[in-house]
């Protein structure tokens, strides 16, 4: 006779306990019942003839071959958005990105190793840095020394040259 | 269906006709094979796939890698299938009349490979015909990938427990068509 717990049975037998949803526990319990219980055992053996005989069929067919061509067709026709300007740039930003995905992951590696060294490198004080500051000092001087020189009555286009016509005269 | 590289998804992306036509090779029998068992006929299922490659290709630049294309996949296959049945509604009629006449017939012994095949393939159309598109979708998802009920449920935005509930109300008219034939 079929009972309340014969009817949670065979719903599970229908789904849980055929799709392997139901923990250890729970399916020695639904195996324990079918096992004593001759109505539900007749129910899961004509559940899995006739559902594997009906799903078996189910898998297996291939996409038809023309299928491809047609699918090909629409694609390849250009829409709105990429004869505009700014699909035309989405479109150059996405063929950037995936060229970066074909970089082998150890070359990326390598490159963003180089790239971090030589912004190292560029920040470290060291002698090119020491020149600049040098020759920034000087010209800094240099400007200085100009005011200096007039407020002194010297020209700046006094030169050693100037002064030697000048003791001729 | 196996896992596809994320460089192969990346260069189709870009626009490389050659990447979509090898994800394409694939997918396609996957996406044919659910389209198929969804809408339960072939003029349909070749639509529902050219419609998937379709949103496919223009929304690949989009997809982002935030889930597996092959989940991404799943998803707009499924749902691309359920939205064509339900908007050609001569697809969801419930439980239809079963037709002895057409499963009565037995094959003759002398028949070959091909023609129990088409026997077969017939049969499972005309068991498919007792399902709604909602139950044939978790059926097949459960049935032909194997996916569990939480992928199911992830796939087409539903609660687990409508997942099981439409599994079991499914393999119930399965039962009951298998028991009239």
């Amino acid at each position: 006779m079929r009972t309340m717990k014969c009817e949670r049975i065979q719903e599970l037998i229908l789904t849980d306990h055929a799709d392997g949803e139901l923990d250890e526990k729970a399916r020695r319990q639904v195996d324990e019942h079918i096992r004593a219980c001759a109505p539900c055992a007749e129910f899961k053996r004509i559940a899995d003839e006739r559902l594997s005989a009906a799903v078996s069929c189910m898998a297996g067919e291939a996409a038809p071959a023309y299928l491809w061509g047609r699918i090909r067709e629409k694609v390849s026709v250009p829409t709105r958005e990429e004869k505009t300007l700014a699909g035309a740039l989405a479109r150059i930003v996405t063929r950037i990105g995936a060229s970066f995905m074909r970089i082998p992951k150890p070359a990326l590696a390598f490159a963003a190793a180089a790239m971090i060294f030589m912004v190292v490198m560029v920040g470290r004080p060291g002698h090119e840095r020491h020149s600049v500051d040098a020759y920034l000092a000087e010209q800094m001087s240099f400007l200085v020394n100009l005011d200096a020189d007039e407020s002194n009555g010297a020209s700046i286009f006094d030169t050693e040259i100037h002064s030697g016509v000048d003791s001729l005269l | 269906m196996a896992e596809i590289p994320s460089e192969l998804v990346a260069q189709a992306a870009a626009g490389d006709m050659k990447a979509f036509e090898a994800l394409y090779k694939a997918t396609s029998s996957f996406v044919y094979n659910v389209a198929l068992r969804i809408t339960n006929n072939r003029n349909d299922a070749d639509e529902v796939t050219q419609d998937v490659y379709v949103k496919v290709y223009d929304n690949l630049r989009a997809f982002g890698f935030r889930s597996s294309f092959k989940t991404w996949i799943y998803r707009i296959t499924a749902n691309t299938a359920i939205n064509y049945c339900k908007k050609h509604a001569r697809h969801i009629k419930g439980a239809v009349e079963y037709d002895p006449a057409v499963h009565d017939v037995e094959a003759p012994d002398t028949a070959g490979a091909s023609l129990r095949a088409e026997d077969a393939q017939a049969h499972v159309t005309h068991l498919l015909e007792a399902l709604d598109a909602d139950q044939r979708a978790c059926l097949v998802l459960r049935e032909i990938e194997g996916l569990d009920y939480r992928s199911i449920a992830y796939t087409l935005k539903i609660n687990i427990n409508t997942v099981r509930s439409r599994l079991k109300r499914a393999r119930e008219r399965l039962l009951a068509a298998g028991r009239k034939g």
